[in-house]
């Protein structure tokens, strides 16, 4: 019984190796996966950054301006 | 407009100019913190955490001020620099540190409301040993940090005005250790509004003008043509440095007492709003300073020393009136992160260590006195550390990452779970900071955050299940 579970085990550790070597090998010699940004999401990102860089000026003294009216700045 | 190569080797700022916004600026900090800090009751709550009831503006200011160090300016461009877009969100990605800190800080403020420092929470948390494995953490950490900023504050100088390294660094310390010495939190906190303003608005103008100079669709041109790689969006090292950077953030700010000041420092109402709102905020700074290396990579600039980039490049740009524009916004970044660190290591030393450790009988008026000679002591002591210098702000920076990650687990756990354990807390933290150092050493330093937060977690889940505490909520009201 014992040496049936061995076998079991042998054929099985055989038989994944049988499907996965072929696919590890088929990713080693493919290319690294690539996605260049293109021009419109570079534009979104960097012009997008420094609107959301100016808005936070304005938001902060916004803020500052109606917690000083209330007298709530400190 | 193509920017010269050899660059960075003169300096792109007159002394006099210089040293005549050296002047303004330092006047200016010194005169408005020592004002500020003649405000309020003048007890020790007072210097240490200006009150205890800043409003969403300062609070937000203050978050925004400290979290926009002088890496921020000139290690950012280095990460858009070297890894491109991924290096650009990485940098981003610790603002997600300050964001996801919000309902912890909430917690803490309704746990603690006589709280004053993180070692207090640790300590009534988990016990007096995991306060010294915390306290060897957050004081390695913070010297780092404050060497950071000081060795930038000598490059910046240097590399703008053609001043000693050693000279920058004494002037910004000096500054930041005058007004915090004279006016504690509150000085701090006021100076953070106005520093934090300037940053951002600056910011914006150099960008604009920068972008108009050279403009996105050029940008992107020659990127495509000379470093493809850059503009990769499915660069797997890339994911890794940007989950390791928010790791690392998140340590820096679950543990360290400059976010736990304040927590405390704020209304109780605008605890949480203020920690969401400067966190997001934040995030566009680094994509903003990034872009600027993105442009330097681009025109292919020699650069001697890669940390200089953007204050080299904004000033080749915009010539003269660009220097002076990046000289007061890394000048008011470097004394906005020094203060706060200066004024919240205090209180952490004098608190935890004076007070609680060596003199439980100490008088309000003896434990101010005391949080003053620490400020002071610490000023000091950062000069020693920082006066040789390091070539890359990257290799100190990461090296801590191993350190403050380990801290995420227990702090978070300790803050909601009743039954975690302060046994596990101590070993989540020794094997997680253990563990992310062999990482940094033999793997890659940009591992080292990732594989310390990994470990705590699961040594921090494993050790509470196995031996689950009752931890009564009450004891840290006592804090």
């Amino acid at each position: 019984m014992a040496r049936f579970r061995m076998t079991t085990r042998w054929a099985l550790t055989l038989a994944a190796l049988a499907v996965l070597l072929p696919v590890a090998k088929a990713g080693e010699a493919s290319a690294p996966p690539r996605w260049l940004a293109d021009l419109p999401l570079l534009q979104v990102l960097i012009y997008g950054s420094v609107a959301g860089l100016a808005l936070s000026v304005l938001i902060l003294l916004l803020i500052w301006w109606k917690e000083w009216r209330r007298g709530d700045v400190w | 407009m193509v920017i010269s190569p050899t660059l960075a080797v003169q300096p792109f700022l007159a002394p006099g100019i210089a040293w005549a916004l050296v002047v303004i600026f330092s006047v200016l900090w010194i005169a408005l913190g020592v004002s500020w800090g003649r405000r309020g009751s003048g007890d020790a709550d007072d210097y240490m955490l200006a009150g205890r009831n800043i409003g969403l503006a300062l609070s937000t200011a203050t978050l925004m001020a400290s979290w926009v160090t002088g890496n921020t300016t000139l290690l950012a461009p280095e990460f858009g620099y070297r890894n491109g877009l991924w290096g650009m969100f990485s940098y981003a990605l610790a603002g997600l540190g300050l964001v996801l800190f919000a309902p912890l800080a909430l917690r803490i403020k309704t746990l603690m409301p006589k709280g004053r420092t993180s070692g207090d929470f640790i300590r009534l948390r988990y016990g007096r040993a995991a306060w010294w494995v915390f306290m060897v953490i957050t004081a390695t950490y913070t010297l780092g940090f404050l060497m950071t900023q000081a060795m930038g504050a000598g490059i910046l100088l240097e590399a703008l005005s053609g001043f000693d390294y050693r000279l920058g660094m004494v002037v910004v310390i000096g500054v930041s250790t005058i007004y915090t010495l004279y006016g504690g939190m509150r000085a701090v906190v006021g100076t953070d509004f106005i520093q934090s303003l300037l940053i951002m608005g600056l910011l914006v103008l150099v960008a604009v003008l920068a972008l108009r100079q050279f403009p996105v669709p050029e940008l992107h041109r020659a990127l495509v043509e000379e470093h493809p790689e850059r503009l990769n969006l499915l660069l797997p090292a890339g994911l890794l440095i940007a989950w390791n950077s928010a790791l690392f953030s998140m340590g820096e700010v679950f543990h360290n007492n400059i976010w736990w000041s304040r927590v405390f420092s704020s209304r109780a109402s605008v605890v949480f709003s203020s920690f969401v709102l400067g966190g997001l905020a934040w995030m566009t700074v680094p994509l903003v300073t990034g872009s600027i290396g993105l442009v330097a990579l681009a025109q292919s600039v020699d650069l001697p020393q890669v940390n200089m980039l953007f204050p080299v490049v904004a000033s080749q740009l915009l010539g003269a009136g660009g220097a002076a524009l990046v000289f007061v916004v890394v000048f008011a970044s470097l004394t906005s992160t020094l203060d706060s660190l200066l004024a919240s290591t205090a209180d952490l030393v004098a608190e935890d260590v004076v007070f609680k450790l060596l003199n439980p009988n100490m008088s309000d008026a003896q434990l101010r006195q005391a949080t003053r000679l620490v400020v002071l002591g610490l000023g000091l002591l950062t000069l020693l550390l920082s006066w040789p210098r390091l070539d890359s702000l990257a290799s100190v920076l990461f090296f801590t990452g191993a350190l403050v990650a380990s801290t995420i687990w227990p702090v978070a756990y300790g803050l909601y779970w009743p039954s975690a354990n302060r046994g596990a807390a101590i070993a989540a933290m020794v094997s997680g900071s253990a563990v992310g150092l062999a990482a940094y050493v033999l793997i890659a330093p940009y591992c080292a955050a990732l594989l310390s937060a990994a470990v705590s977690a699961v040594v921090m889940a494993v050790g509470t299940q196995l031996q689950p505490e009752r931890f009564d909520w009450l004891t840290l009201k006592e804090g």
